[in-house]
């Protein structure tokens, strides 16, 4: 019965999509940006341009739609963060009960603020932001069904996205300062050719489904993925002493990995927990992601809003984890002024508890101007002395960055 | 609840059709009165079963300085329990696409999730706070909430004309414990029983904001519904204008259409 209406309906949108219709309209709209990064440690400033748009057309009963979003990105100084992405570009047919979606999508999974365990179906786009935010668009056939029991969303993901990784000449860029007989030196980073432990490489066919509920104040996910890791093993496979270039390898293996997401949101409290277990032939491990979101309410005349988080992050590996989350303890707040600008401030600093001279953290400003500008301030350290630990690797780049984006 | 109040309301209303309403004024206490204002007021406001509404806002600073919202909204009409609700945000251009679901309760907190669509995100959000700034308006989450009967007490003030038109005045006092008021008073007129005007006050008991609610139209020949709300703030100097266009009753929209994943499709 559904398989039937949803092939009618298929004909139907293909119908229109060839046929020009006067009240099927497309929807658009999308942002550019500017923005300028300046790393006062590498004393270089490095600009770009952005530009993203949104193409949406719907069936009159909103039954069938499509969607469309190019993004591309213009750098001054990096060649490789000069990138372009399909976004998202899919067909989605809903009910009540039931969607289905085919194409290049984006799925968000996850509670935490501090970092995203769960969330593994997109690839994150290094380029963009190493805070691990923004996300490539994910080859993928989604099926969904609604109940009253929960939600049951399974995918198939056909194709595998490489995480790519900024050039030489800009900010991230994995340079490394390695002592030679001459003395300590900066050695530019190359990467290799992703390599893959499965021997379809990029088109081994993942698949995953996820369970969600809400009941009263708790919110539920159970997820289950199978297939190519989403974050690559780095190495430095060979130095070139002459050349000063460090040569860097990027592993993708093959894993399952079990995810739980639980938020309680009891009042003016939002406890959270995100938990992960993955199966690999690397060290097989669990992490997690557990805190709280305290908000206190009009702390200002004009009825601003202060709130409280506090994260802490673990990972069974202790010191030999990928992820610099192997015991720190993540604390931020965020002040929103409530005004008509919606100007708001986060700020979090994320400590490393098993090595105190670690830490990072961040503050992040923004306020509209107009109605369909918006400015953002964003400024980033990074603390580490130990060459261990995957934040020294960052630790020149602290950046101060500024965005203007105008919104259509 | 809402059995306990049809029932005091059942014979409360045979009673008005068995006396003259005279009568049944000297029997009653002020906090009778107004039960059975508002009672009455929510039961001719009954059965619209789902509803869809375009909303232009205007917020007006001190110095007259305008910044304009426009939003569109669905609602179900609850049963047993609240109002279902889902919002969905055109401007500002920077919000364009963020979606909001919200169940609302009386007297606990609502349930509420916000849809980000840069990330693709769906956020349950703490509502204890139905106080809070609605879009950076005067308006607060709970002015434009639905008004289910168990919300408040009540209190009959006075009869008073405003604008031509018999009123009642009827005092509220909100029985959730994280309202941002200590009371508001409520001019209802006799005919159709349509708010006209609102007076907020603050915890302290000091007039925070006044409400006023013009250009009433009916649809379905049963609903009344305002298209202009004018909210002031006393205490700020700051006002927001509601333009309400394109009200659409009996759409026959059920529970299925507001869930996170209605939310996550909402355009």
């Amino acid at each position: 019965m559904f398989f039937l209406r949803w092939k009618s309906c298929l004909a139907g949108s293909l119908l229109v999509a060839v046929l020009p219709c006067s009240h099927a309209a497309i929807d658009l709209r999308g942002s550019v940006g500017l923005e300028a990064r300046a790393f006062t440690e590498l004393d270089f400033v490095q600009s770009s341009l952005a530009l993203e748009t949104e193409w949406y057309w719907e069936s009159g009963d909103s039954s069938i739609a499509w969607k469309l979003k190019p993004f591309a990105r213009l750098d001054n100084r990096d060649d490789e963060r000069t990138h372009a992405d399909l976004r998202e570009f899919f067909f989605q047919y809903a009910n009540q009960r039931w969607e289905f979606r085919a194409g290049i999508n984006k799925v968000f999974w996850g509670v935490t603020e501090s970092q995203h365990l769960v969330d593994v179906l997109n690839q994150t786009d290094y380029l963009e932001g190493f805070d691990g935010e923004d996300k490539l668009g994910q080859p993928m056939l989604q099926l969904t069904s609604v109940n009253d029991w929960g939600v049951i969303d399974a995918f198939v993901l056909p194709y595998f996205r490489e995480r790519k990784f900024p050039g030489q000449d800009g900010g991230f860029n994995y340079q490394l300062m390695l002592n030679t007989a001459t003395g300590e030196q900066a050695f530019k980073a190359h990467w290799l050719d992703a390599e893959y432990e499965s021997s379809q490489e990029d088109k081994h066919v993942d698949s995953a489904i996820r369970y969600s509920h809400f009941i009263g104040p708790i919110d539920v996910g159970i997820s289950y993925f199978s297939g190519t890791a989403r974050d690559p093993l780095l190495a430095i496979a060979r130095v070139d002493q002459q050349e000063q270039i460090a040569y860097w390898s990027q592993t993708y293996l093959q894993m399952t990995q079990w995810g739980i997401t639980l938020q309680a949101t009891l009042g003016a409290w939002l406890l959270k927990l995100e938990a992960i277990e993955r199966d690999w032939s690397a060290e097989n491990y669990s992490a997690l992601s557990a805190g709280f979101e305290y908000t206190v309410y009009g702390v200002s005349e004009q009825g601003a809003d202060l709130g409280l988080l506090l994260e802490w992050n673990h990972d069974s590996r202790g010191d030999q984890a990928t992820s610099p989350n192997q015991n720190d303890l993540f604390a931020g707040m965020r002040y929103s002024f409530n005004n008509p600008q919606s100007s708001e401030i986060l700020m979090g600093v994320s400590t490393d508890l098993d090595n105190r001279r670690s830490s990072m953290g961040k503050v992040e400003a923004s306020h509209r101007l107009g109605d369909s500008f918006r400015l953002s301030i964003d400024a980033w350290f990074f603390n580490s002395d130990d060459a261990t630990d995957p934040v020294y690797l960052f630790s020149e780049q602290n950046f101060i960055q500024i965005s203007l984006e105008k919104f259509f | 609840m809402l059995n306990r109040v049809s029932k005091i309301l059942i014979p409360l209303l045979s009673l008005m059709w068995l006396n003259s309403a005279a009568q049944i004024a000297s029997a009653e206490t002020p906090q009778e009165k107004g039960l059975r204002i508002a009672t009455e007021a929510d039961r001719v406001d009954r059965g619209w079963e789902s509803a869809r509404v375009a909303l232009h806002m205007v917020l007006i600073s001190p110095n007259g300085q305008k910044t304009t919202r426009e939003v569109r909204m669905q609602y179900l009409e609850g049963k047993e329990a609240g109002d279902k609700s889902l919002s969905i945000f055109d401007s500002p251009k920077d919000v364009q696409g963020t979606a909001f679901l919200s169940f609302s309760h009386a007297l606990q907190s609502d349930e509420q999730w916000l849809f980000l669509p840069a990330l693709k995100r769906v956020k349950r959000i703490a509502s204890t706070n139905k106080s809070g700034p609605f879009m950076g308006s005067e308006f607060a989450f709970e002015d434009l909430s639905s008004s289910e009967i168990e919300k408040y007490s009540y209190e009959f003030l006075r009869d008073e004309t405003i604008d031509n038109q018999d009123c009642y005045v009827v005092r509220n006092f909100p029985q959730y414990e994280h309202s941002g008021y200590s009371h508001r008073d409520v001019w209802i007129d006799k005919k159709h029983y349509r708010v006209l005007r609102i007076e907020y006050f603050d915890r302290k008991g000091q007039l925070l904001k006044t409400l006023e609610q013009h250009g009433h139209r009916q649809y379905l020949d049963k609903y009344w519904r305002a298209d202009k709300f004018y909210m002031a703030n006393h205490q700020t100097g700051k006002s927001t204008e509601l333009h309400w266009s394109g009200f659409e009753f009996g759409l026959g929209l059920t529970d299925a259409d507001f869930n996170q994943n209605t939310l996550m499709r909402a355009r």
